[in-house]
């Protein structure tokens, strides 16, 4: 990535979703939480689910991080709400096959499509998979 | 622009030839070969730990042992010394600022010998706390472990005071010189500490290998912490009896072209002087400080009284991740993280910072480069 493509990269997408995160907020009643901390560089963030009959209907996040993690967790935290935890642990696998394989994984959303072309982004990847391996490593064992 | 000299040095170009001189035409093991060859290698391995004395200021080849770096060098010294001695209700010193290796040993023993890690704290410019490190220092005391250099702010600790208050107690002292071994004159009689450790790759040397020097006071304290061939005097079914101290440490066998590339950075060093090297990194340091306060938005972290060698800063609202992201497009490379300081960012109320860390290749047109890139980084941001 050139110098050019970067400010571009940020300007139109980081940034942005940076400045304006979705649902970036404490939420002390919330069904339940999970922590997403990165021991190498300290970025550390609490996701808030609130739930009702097996599926969860919001989700919000607040904490600390670059501008790569927070916006990687604001748009996985906006896609995750009105799904079950399966269909949470699938898009979690998927995007994280996708950030880890050098093949193209289909996504609907335009913001992961956009992240999932990060994925060759120096020394970076770890920032953006953050949220999604917390949470794909929560559903995985845990149910609702 | 290398600005991470805090994480690793370059090697120097005699450093890569000497290693790879003895792998390509001297290569044997040693202290075992009857042959030419190996003979040849037992003396130039040995020849490195005589020249490593010197640099210490000490004629004793037998205070030094080659380990595989500052985190060998402190955990041998907390299983092989201090391990043995600890009783229940006696207690560790180290400080807030350390680098974890020289926090975490302490920890782990600490916790399994349920004896108590006190942890001397640091005021708001970045210098450590004497009056408090002297009300924790008393006769239950086993050791004190405190770095020469912060590897975050690079505050320079005061060692002659603070080991003139452990000597007082006749507390033994470990210093963690992995960020002044290259710059400052350090020994263990130099220092009158007890323990020194650093690593080669800081100081233009091959990874993989550094130094632990102890005190004659304590040499017979050096307890063999692995076990295996090399250390031994003699093996029977019923007992084994082992070499002493530094002979009983190197189980197996050593890291032999390592120390002959770590002799040749010592020769560098001295060839240089570390006076004028360290006037140098004084320099540049203050340079930095001075060019670094013009860029709009950032904080340098911590003003201590003395300091060399390394800045940390926060630009305003910029993740230190996303500063070495766009100034390794600028082809600038610092450090950004918690530079394995956990404690000391939490005590300080930080989760992350920028890092830069110079050493003599490094010159005053490239902070300069450093300044217009971070300029340019907070324009764009805003």
């Amino acid at each position: 990535m050139t110098k050019q493509e970067l400010q571009q990269l940020f300007k139109n997408e980081i940034l942005p979703e940076n400045e304006n995160p979705y649902h970036f907020q404490e939420s002390p009643a919330a069904s339940f939480t999970i922590e997403a901390y990165n021991s190498m560089c300290g970025d550390k963030y609490t996701l808030y689910f609130n739930t009702s009959k097996g599926q969860i209907t919001s989700v919000y996040f607040y904490g600390f991080g670059c501008a790569l993690s927070k916006a990687s967790i604001s748009i996985l935290c906006k896609n995750m709400e009105h799904l079950s935890p399966k269909n949470i642990t699938a898009l979690s696998d998927q995007f994280i096959y996708a950030m880890d394989q050098d093949h193209p994984t289909e996504n609907a959303d335009k913001k992961i499509q956009m992240l999932q072309q990060l994925k060759h982004f120096d020394g970076r990847v770890d920032c953006i998979k953050l949220g999604w391996e917390a949470v794909r490593n929560h559903f995985e064992n845990t149910a609702l | 622009m290398y600005l991470d000299n805090a994480a690793t040095t370059q090697r120097t170009q005699s450093v890569v030839a000497a290693q790879s001189h003895f792998d390509l035409y001297e290569n044997a093991n040693i202290h075992r070969g009857i042959y030419d060859l190996s003979n040849q290698a037992t003396q130039k391995f040995e020849n490195a730990r005589i020249e490593m004395a010197r640099f210490l200021g000490s004629n004793n080849a037998d205070t030094v042992a080659f380990t595989q770096g500052t985190t060998a060098s402190i955990n041998i010294v907390a299983q092989s010394f201090l391990a043995p001695r600890l009783q229940a209700g006696d207690n560790i010193v180290t400080t807030i600022m350390e680098h974890h290796a020289n926090f975490i040993p302490w920890q782990m023993l600490a916790e399994k010998h349920q004896v108590e890690l006190r942890i001397v704290p640091i005021d708001k410019n970045g210098d450590l706390d004497l009056v408090q490190l002297s009300n924790f220092l008393d006769r239950k005391t086993k050791l004190l472990a405190v770095s020469h250099i912060s590897n975050t702010l690079g505050t320079i600790h005061p060692l002659d005071e603070i080991i003139g208050l452990a000597k007082r107690k006749d507390i033994p002292v470990l210093v963690d010189a992995a960020q002044s071994a290259c710059y400052f004159e350090v020994g263990v009689d130099l220092l009158n500490c007890d323990f020194l450790t650093f690593s080669g790759h800081k100081m233009f040397g091959p990874f993989g290998i550094g130094i632990l020097q102890v005190s004659e006071k304590y040499l017979a304290d050096m307890m063999p912490y692995n076990y295996g061939g090399g250390i031994i005097k003699d093996v029977n079914v019923e007992k084994t009896s082992f070499r002493n101290f530094p002979h009983n440490l190197d189980a197996g066998t050593p890291n032999v072209s390592g120390v002959i590339g770590l002799a040749a950075a010592l020769k560098f060093i001295t060839g240089i002087g570390k006076s004028e090297m360290q006037s140098h990194l004084n320099d540049l340091t203050y340079y930095a400080l001075d060019q670094l306060a013009q860029v709009p938005g950032i904080e340098i972290i911590g003003n201590p009284k003395k300091r060399i060698g390394i800045i940390s800063f926060n630009l305003k609202n910029i993740h230190p991740h996303d500063i070495a992201s766009f100034l390794n497009k600028d082809g600038i490379a610092l450090r950004a993280g918690m530079h394995c300081t956990q404690p000391l960012l939490n005590a300080m109320g930080l989760h992350a910072t920028a890092r830069v860390s110079f050493s003599i290749y490094n010159n005053e047109e490239e902070i300069n480069k450093l300044v217009v890139s971070l300029k340019e980084l907070m324009k764009f941001w805003s």
